[in-house]
């Protein structure tokens, strides 16, 4: 019997979040021919929307709009089956009841989990949207000051996810309202269509939501000429620092207190 | 007074379904000590599954404090979670879509355990569970027994001193079921390890622990050792007397005594059970019967099995231990 060292406690949590994240990409990979099935499946929703929006035919300045709104979404989509349909089928199957034993927060954990689907979400959206950038030779705009922008939005839209986590730990019936918000958010962020065309009252719902800001900010980037600090002065880039930042604290925060109200109920395990 | 594996005080759960609240667990005492293989048994929904995961954790109790070698289960749970490895019923327990070696390497760091010991352990776990060669395997190829194999080696990777076992033969073939027993009685004799084993079957249980806590109605309806127990179920004791047949003569003397004997009449024997009272010694009986009309063969006091204690215990009134 090997004696068995221990790494120091204050290494932990990151070495629990590599081991949850290479963990998620083991499993993704296992299904890889998965990625093809789930490329093509998103691209021609996009491009059937655009089909539709160009009155038959495809109009290159609306694909390069809607693909910048559309690979957000993307990414919010997979964040929210991430932290819905993927967790409950583990509490289903006992494997979550395994990671709350360790000696990492479940927390942590999930915030690996929540890397893995990140670099899964991005291969999807670099295959597909690079894809249809080369195939209809479209100009993206795209240029380095995106990723600050990306990086933040992404922030938000995880504590999106921890929210639906949440739910998931705690309300049996929690599935379909997290489909429901998947294709409510396809529509409110803006990603189709510009939320300034609302009407009032909804273009505040759509910007209280993760991605729209971050959509905005990118779209003056990328498409209007803006650079991030035309984005500051506007007073956008703030607000979607101080909007990220507290839509991840309240899914963090919700998302914790929801794991206490489950092993009180005893609901980690099998519903 | 050493500090016990496994402490519960007063425990007690409860959980809110439609029909209203259901008391799982109710003042629950038991103390495990250090290298003691306990057995934890009980009917269905008796409350065994409810306090292994309030042991690991999983579940909060509403009352009352656990704690694994000192360590308060709800105030110092990694510190708890270091201590105890588990592998729960009914469940996966592991990736299915990982190799046994992948799901050894995720075990052993969201545990902290550095990598180069937990290669070296991983590899003797992997060769005595016989799952070496096919370490880079899926898990979902392999038979119920082998990923139940992988559970455990996942379960020890961190080398804990305690182990909770649920139903670890459940489902299993012949041959696997005994592979796992035998490391389980390794775990114990070999490794040192605190066991805590919860099962449906008695004679798993007779075999290898060396207490056992029957649970009824999430309460502790008894907690002895193996032996003990037995003594303390006398009045299910039984004579097993062997006759030559035919019996027919003394069938209506031995009712008139024993109402609840039963015959297994054979060819050449005759086989009688008589439930006998607790100081009933082998010499009264056979004084009895050499009184009577018949060619007595043999007499044998049969012990109560593991099997008929639970039985006693479990659709009793009032709890031996009450």
């Amino acid at each position: 019997m090997p004696a068995l060292e221990r790494v120091p406690a204050a290494v932990r949590p990151v070495r629990a979040i590599a081991a949850e994240t290479w963990k998620g990409v083991q499993i993704m990979w296992s299904f890889k021919f998965n990625l093809f099935g789930d490329v093509l499946g998103l691209f021609i929703i996009f491009l059937g929307i655009n089909f539709f929006i160009g009155q038959g035919g495809f109009e290159r300045d609306t694909l390069a709009f809607t693909l910048m709104g559309f690979s957000f979404w993307t990414f919010a989509s997979f964040a929210i089956g991430n932290m819905s349909f993927a967790l409950r089928e583990e509490q289903q199957q006992g494997t979550i009841e395994q990671m709350c034993m360790g000696n990492t927060s479940f927390a942590s954990l999930l915030l690996g989990r929540t890397l893995s689907n990140l670099i899964w979400s991005a291969l999807i959206i670099v295959t597909g949207g690079g894809a249809i950038a080369l195939a209809f030779r479209l100009d993206l705009g795209l240029n380095l000051s995106v990723i600050p922008v990306l990086a933040i939005s992404l922030l938000g839209l995880y504590g999106l996810g921890f929210l639906t986590g949440a739910a998931t730990l705690l309300f049996k019936n929690i599935l379909s309202f997290a489909n429901l918000l998947q294709n409510v958010l396809l529509f409110l962020n803006g990603a189709i269509v510009p939320v300034t065309l609302f009407p009032a009252w909804m273009t505040a719902v759509a910007r209280a939501l993760p991605t729209t800001l971050g959509i905005e900010v990118t779209r003056l980037i990328t498409q209007q000429g803006g650079t991030l600090q035309d984005a500051w002065h506007a007073g956008l880039l703030p607000l979607l620092i101080g909007h990220s930042t507290l839509w991840f604290a309240a899914g963090l925060g919700l998302f914790l207190l929801a794991e206490r109200a489950a092993r009180q109920r005893g609901l980690l395990g099998q519903f | 007074m050493p500090t016990p594996a496994i402490s519960l005080s007063q425990v007690s759960k409860a959980f809110r379904a439609k029909s209203g609240r259901v008391q799982a667990v109710s003042e629950l005492d038991l103390e495990v000590a250090e290298g003691e293989v306990l057995g934890f048994l009980g009917p269905n929904g008796a409350g065994k599954t409810t306090t292994i995961k309030m042991i690991c954790g999983l579940v909060l109790p509403d009352a009352g404090a656990i704690r694994i070698q000192g360590f308060d289960v709800r105030a110092r749970r990694r510190r708890a979670m270091d201590r105890i490895g588990a592998v729960l019923e009914g469940t996966r327990n592991v990736y299915w879509r990982l190799s046994p070696w992948q799901n050894l390497a995720y075990a052993a760091r969201i545990k902290g355990v550095k990598m180069a010991g937990a290669r070296v352990w991983g590899e003797i776990l992997l060769k005595e569970l016989d799952l070496w060669d096919r370490r880079h395997d899926p898990v979902r190829l392999f038979s119920r027994g082998m990923q139940q194999k992988t559970a455990i080696a996942c379960a020890l990777i961190h080398d804990p001193p305690i182990v909770l076992l649920d139903e670890p033969t459940l489902g299993l073939d012949v041959k696997a079921a005994v592979t796992v027993k035998r490391w389980i009685q390794a775990l114990s004799a070999h490794y040192r390890k605190t066991l805590v084993l919860t099962t449906h079957q008695l004679s798993l249980a007779e075999e290898l622990c060396q207490r056992v806590a029957i649970m009824r109605e999430g309460r502790k309806a008894a907690d002895h050792a193996v032996r003990e127990l037995r003594a303390l179920h006398h009045r299910r004791e039984t004579v097993n007397v062997t006759v030559a047949s035919p019996a027919d003569a003394i069938r209506a003397r031995v009712t008139a005594r024993w109402p609840d004997a039963t015959f297994d009449a054979g060819p050449e024997t005759t086989a009688i059970h008589l439930p006998v009272a607790a100081q009933t010694g082998l010499a009264d009986v056979a004084a009895v019967f050499a009184a009577w009309p018949c060619e007595l063969r043999s007499l044998e006091q049969a012990v109560p099995s593991l099997e008929d204690i639970f039985i006693d215990v479990t659709e009793r009134a009032v709890p031996p231990d009450a």
